[in-house]
């Protein structure tokens, strides 16, 4: 059976709010979602809201949003904080970021918003292939646009099509900061397939299977068990 | 059978969340084709035979008819709708059927659970 995440969720504020939350993503069919801090300090009370989560049937995930102004700023960040967090991204404003970004395996996803979507050019990709980080969308980014929606349609739906021939996963997410952002995994299967005109059943695999792998692997890593890619601790 | 003529079709059964009170039905179904017109243009707005079947304003259910080709569409417009009537809201498709009659099943069982 198909099991649905959502990536990209705002760090609920309080407790009813995570509350409220899990209970939407259950009846929205969601098995897992991945809170989204933008700093260390946000994630203090992360315990507490996986039992929350986990109450309702929701596997909560702890992910780190990264948005450095320079790649030296990003590998600190990256130091510093990689092992706290399930899942970490970055949102990529300008050139250095993005290269810096895409050649480095802790990263998982990159996110272009606005202007910064030229940045997924060929030699992106290329670095992004050989260190397996995805792209990512999220629809909240989207909605942001407003008039600006369709220029950034055209230059991504070109940028992923060359993305995929090369074997870069994509994963689209809500990037919802309360329970009116949230949408049914179908439906945001259905819009990334429609908005970036990917092939048919492609968008499933974008908010199921490819931001799943991401999260089994990077259990694998975080987990006592795990020494290097490739080389695990048997315990006995 | 399929008459002779139209394509097939297919039923959608969606569901609102709004900030406060739920807004009539004709505001849901003038944002539901703005939205798909905004989109798709006029055209598109045609070719997916789009036709407003119910909308309940207590609960938030409404069933809403297109061509099977049009369903991603449809769906990706109910999706972008973000705010309706000055508020916050949020449109999820529940269940895509081939007739209206397993749609009004769904929901009488929802409603009853």
């Amino acid at each position: 059976m198909r099991r649905f995440i959502d990536l990209q969720v705002h760090w609920p504020g309080s407790l009813e709010e995570a509350e409220l939350l899990a209970s939407h993503l259950r009846k929205l069919g969601f098995k897992a979602v991945a809170l989204t801090a933008s700093k260390l300090e946000e994630a203090e009370n992360r315990q507490t809201l996986k039992k929350v989560f986990e109450e309702k049937g929701v596997e909560a995930l702890s992910r780190l949003n990264l948005k450095p102004e320079g790649s030296r700023q990003l590998l600190e960040a990256l130091r510093a904080c990689r092992r706290s967090f399930e899942i970490v991204s970055v949102i990529c404003l300008s050139k250095q970021v993005a290269r810096q970004a895409a050649k480095d395996h802790r990263v998982d996803t990159l996110l272009f918003p606005g202007r910064a979507v030229r940045l997924m050019d060929e030699a992106e990709v290329e670095l992004a292939r050989s260190s397996g980080v995805a792209f990512e969308f999220s629809l909240s980014m989207l909605l942001n646009l407003e008039g600006r929606l369709p220029g950034y349609l055209a230059e991504a739906g070109r940028n992923v099509k060359r993305a995929l021939r090369k074997g870069i996963r994509l994963v689209f997410s809500s990037g919802a900061s309360n329970i009116y952002g949230l949408r049914a995994p179908r439906d945001l299967a259905a819009t990334v397939e429609t908005l970036l005109e990917l092939p048919s059943g492609f968008g499933l695999l974008t908010v199921s299977k490819f931001p799943m792998e991401i999260v089994e692997r990077n259990k694998a890593k975080l987990s006592r068990a795990f020494i290097e890619p490739g080389v695990r601790l048997v315990l006995g | 059978m399929v008459r002779v003529g139209r394509g097939k079709r297919r039923y959608l059964l969606f569901h609102l969340t709004t900030e406060g009170g739920r807004p009539e039905a004709w505001r849901v179904e003038k944002a539901v084709y703005e939205a798909y017109k905004k989109l798709f243009g006029v055209k598109g707005l045609s070719e997916a035979e789009l036709a407003w079947i119910s909308y309940e304003e207590n609960s938030g259910f409404g069933i809403l008819r297109c061509s099977h080709r049009a369903v991603a569409r449809v769906r990706t417009a109910l999706t972008l709708i973000d705010e309706l009537d000055g508020r916050k809201a949020r449109i999820c498709t529940v269940r895509v059927s081939g007739t209206g009659k397993t749609l009004k099943k769904t929901l009488s069982q929802m409603k009853s659970s």
